[in-house]
């Protein structure tokens, strides 16, 4: 309904200038429509950074450019740091201190997480660094700022844009091409049934057996696991699909965030193709930051350690995203240790051989492992896990989870190599028949509208980031 | 427009709905009609049909070959057996849990234990929609076929509303001071119900789609398109259960009469499966003709202090049946009843 509304008057307005603010108005409407106190936050990291920048790039004083950075770091850090890990943080340390015996009075603030804001928190902090390490020069044009910052289609759960890709964009006159509306389009079409149809059926029963652990058998829980899988896959990728498409609409050009991530041979191959825009800005952000791989091995791995635990940390305030982070971690360090040196090919997956393929096995199952603790809302509940696994029991179901896993599984992979094989997310256009197309993409878009007309949709599994 | 390209869309829509409709069955996204137009009991259950449900919860399990919930069943009984049939609404029926967490698989499940001279037969004869009176006509129908030792009914306030919601459910009609049992009788509507009917038996796509149609009979289609900013002009009506809401029906009571031959004091258990008492009419006319009423309320309040709502579904985070914990301690509860009930009364068949 939205996309009705605002698509259309888009298309109406002439000037560049017209266009950029009626996008930004119709960002803040998009972003309001949650909670429109949260308005102004969003509004006040973008004042910062917008002033920030304009004068990160008059300092001359090594020394000023310094404290204008951090002066940036710290307003966009805080806020994230105050929505969402006060309470976390608060919380561990007083469960510490009740550990020693000690008491520290409750203070636990009842605060709501405003939706996106670790992913515009992060694609603000991209436009000043840029600028500080002298890759980027400031835009002189507010507007233009505040829609690199609030651009509805990725506002809330990304892909985390860089200034360096966007911004030019927003200063273009947005003329969006034939070809970008009929990638849009499927973009969008492919996005939903993704997030519609493979994530949020998926996600019923991962919610089901996840909040209901001791009630369910050992093969049915571990076909829950799989299932989350599918689900923080489809639910994700499906949205940045979403993302895109409608970013294309309006002429502008957006990063890939997901590239077949569970047809990766090995888990370095595998933080290049799950999210994507998340794993390049701790990469350039923090891990570069902190040496990345040039001050010795030792302190190579620590690096990688410390980009990964707070990637997880990203995720959420929780000590079971910290263990997710964390396994992540020491995968990338024990892989990178076994290379020697040697760079990470990107897979080859024209010819699939036995050995590829169980790579492929085994990188899934260790990315698998790690999901446990993704999904798992408390530490008792990652317990229980493993406590059924050690304990086996039986299922009278078992066939059944198997089909419906085997069902979801199998039609992620057929997409997946689908996408690969054509090097195309948008595949389908890459068929003779226009007609067939049509069919297709409207055989999509219904089957999605009236699964979601007549069940209640989940939300976006990242939003609660 | 070329006929060419309409033809290609033809196609490709035809292949996109065959292969979604395989998908969406072999995902169990959504499943196919699980009822039939009978001419023996109107409405009722597929024979020999897999189901697997979400609403609170994640409900799977199997109609028999007698078409309702559970394993196969033979009119015949087996040496030694204890049958018991419960009859009840959709708290009984039970599509939000796995049929091994159902209050009527537990309880077979402790007397067998229990009662081991015995082969236990907890038959779940429960069908959401029902009130007092279709589930009176189901035993007449159905249930008396299976000579049980006992049936209980599990009868909510609310289910002594006699209206019946769904003309194509057993129901009873007053004849010359005699009851007789009406199943749909062939109007119509209940023609084009069975037509309707048969396309979503044969596809999960159709069935979704009779579902949305089914929803915005009950829900303006405003209100789903524009969610929170949909004003409503008119109060929603609230299917909340409260004292004042179910006032007795006097018809009623000439039914529970008329129903005697049916409703027999030695092989019938009526249980309060809420929280909210019965009307002191229905209590009178009850105890008038010495039926037995148990408690179950002992159980699930037992849960209550611990701090565990019997209604409450995390999953969904909504308040709705009867949850999986509520579903052990009814079993249980139901268990040790039937249990006293034996050893009071039951002479092995």
């Amino acid at each position: 309904m939205f996309l009705g509304i605002v698509l259309p008057i888009f298309y109406v307005l002439k000037t560049k200038n017209n266009k950029n603010l009626f996008l930004l108005f119709a960002s803040y409407a998009f972003y309001g429509y949650w909670d429109w106190r949260f308005c102004g936050l969003l509004l006040l990291s973008t004042l910062v950074d917008y002033f920030v920048g304009q004068k990160l790039h008059q300092a001359q004083k090594a020394t000023s450019k310094k404290w204008l950075l951090r002066a940036s770091l710290a307003s966009n850090l805080g806020i994230l740091a105050l929505f969402k890990y006060f309470n976390f943080f608060v919380d561990s340390f007083q469960q510490v201190v009740e550990g020693f015996g000690g008491h520290v009075d409750y203070l636990h603030l009842n605060i709501l997480l405003p939706v996106g804001i670790s992913f515009y928190t992060f694609q603000t902090l991209s436009y000043t660094i840029d600028i500080y390490r002298g890759k980027l020069n400031p835009t002189r044009n507010f507007i233009d700022f505040a829609l690199f910052v609030s651009f509805f289609p990725q506002l809330v759960a990304g892909p985390i844009e860089r200034a360096r890709a966007l911004l030019p964009q927003l200063s273009a006159p947005l003329h969006p091409s034939r070809n970008q509306i009929k990638e849009g389009i499927v973009l969008i079409i492919t996005g939903l049934f993704r997030k519609v149809l493979i994530g949020d059926t998926a996600g019923r029963y991962v919610d089901h057996i996840f909040t209901n652990l001791q009630h369910f058998s050992s093969f049915e829980i571990i076909c829950g696991l799989v299932l989350f899988s599918v689900q923080i896959y489809a639910d994700f990728s499906g949205y940045s699909h979403m993302a895109r498409g409608t970013a294309k609409l309006v002429g502008v050009e957006l990063m890939k965030n997901f590239e077949q991530p569970y047809l990766s041979r090995n888990i370095t191959e595998f933080w290049r193709r799950w999210h994507i825009s998340l794993s390049q800005w701790l990469k350039d952000y923090l891990y570069l930051s902190l040496g990345g791989n040039r001050k010795g091995e030792s302190r190579t791995y620590i690096n990688l350690m410390i980009t990964m635990l707070l990637g997880g940390l990203w995720h959420g305030a929780s000590w079971n995203f910290m263990i997710w982070g964390g396994l992540h971690g020491i995968y990338l360090a024990i892989h990178k240790m076994s290379l020697r040196g040697k760079k990470v090919e990107s897979s080859n997956l024209s010819s699939i051989s036995v050995r590829s393929a169980a790579k492929m096995f085994a990188t899934y199952l260790l990315v698998l492992f790690t999901w446990i603790f993704f999904r798992s809302t408390s530490i008792e509940t990652t317990s229980l896990f493993f406590s059924k696994m050690i304990n086996w029991e039986p299922s009278n179901y078992w066939m059944l989870f198997a089909g419906i896993t085997a069902s979801y599984v199998i039609i992620t992979v057929i997409i997946d190599r689908l996408e690969y094989q054509l090097n195309s997310h948008t595949f389908i256009l890459q068929l003779k028949s226009r007609g067939i197309i049509v069919g297709i993409l409207v055989g999509l878009l219904a089957v999605s509208f009236i699964y979601m007309f007549q069940a209640d949709p989940l939300p976006f599994i990242y939003f609660q980031f | 427009m070329s006929v060419r390209f309409f033809g290609g869309c033809l196609i490709g829509l035809a292949a996109t709905l065959l292969t979604l409709e395989i998908y969406v069955r072999l995902g169990h996204i959504a499943g196919t009609s699980t009822t039939e137009i009978y001419n023996d009991i109107g409405r009722g259950r597929r024979a020999n049909m897999n189901y697997l449900f979400f609403n609170e919860g994640l409900g799977i399990g199997r109609f028999n070959n007698h078409r309702f919930i559970g394993n196969d069943v033979e009119h015949a009984r087996k040496p030694n057996s204890l049958r018991i049939a419960i009859l009840g609404d959709s708290y009984v029926e039970g599509f939000q849990v796995l049929n091994r967490h159902h209050f009527c698989y537990i309880t077979e499940k402790v007397l067998s234990e229990q009662l081991p001279s015995y082969n236990v037969e907890v038959l779940n004869f429960g069908r959401s929609g029902f009130n007092l009176v279709n589930m009176i006509a189901y035993q007449k129908l159905m249930v008396d076929s299976f000579n049980p030792d006992l049936v209980i009914y599990m009868v909510s306030p609310q289910d002594l509303d006699i209206k019946n919601s769904d003309p194509l459910l057993p129901t009873l009609k007053h004849n010359d001071g005699k009851l007789t049992v009406e199943v749909a009788r062939e109007t119509p509507r209940v023609a084009s119900t069975r037509k309707y009917a048969r396309f979503q038996q044969q596809s999960a796509i159709l069935n979704m789609l009779g579902n949305c149609l089914r929803k915005t009979r009950t829900t303006p289609i405003l209100r789903i398109v524009l969610d929170k900013y949909y004003l409503a002009f008119k109060s929603i009506p609230t299917n909340e259960s409260t004292p004042n809401n179910h006032k007795y029906q006097p018809k009623l009571d000439s039914i529970i009469r008329l129903s005697e031959s049916v409703i027999k004091a030695d092989k019938v258990v009526l249980i309060n499966r809420d929280t909210i008492p019965w009307p002191i009419e229905f209590q009178d006319a009850l105890d008038a003709r010495s039926l037995t009423c148990w408690n179950i309320q002992n159980g699930l309040d037992s849960l209550r202090e611990h701090g565990i709502n019997p209604n409450y579904w995390d999953a969904k985070s909504t308040v709705g049946h009867w949850n999986m914990e509520a579903h052990q301690e009814i079993g249980v509860t139901l268990a040790q009843n039937i249990k006293l009930w034996v050893t009071n009364n039951k002479a092995p068949n």
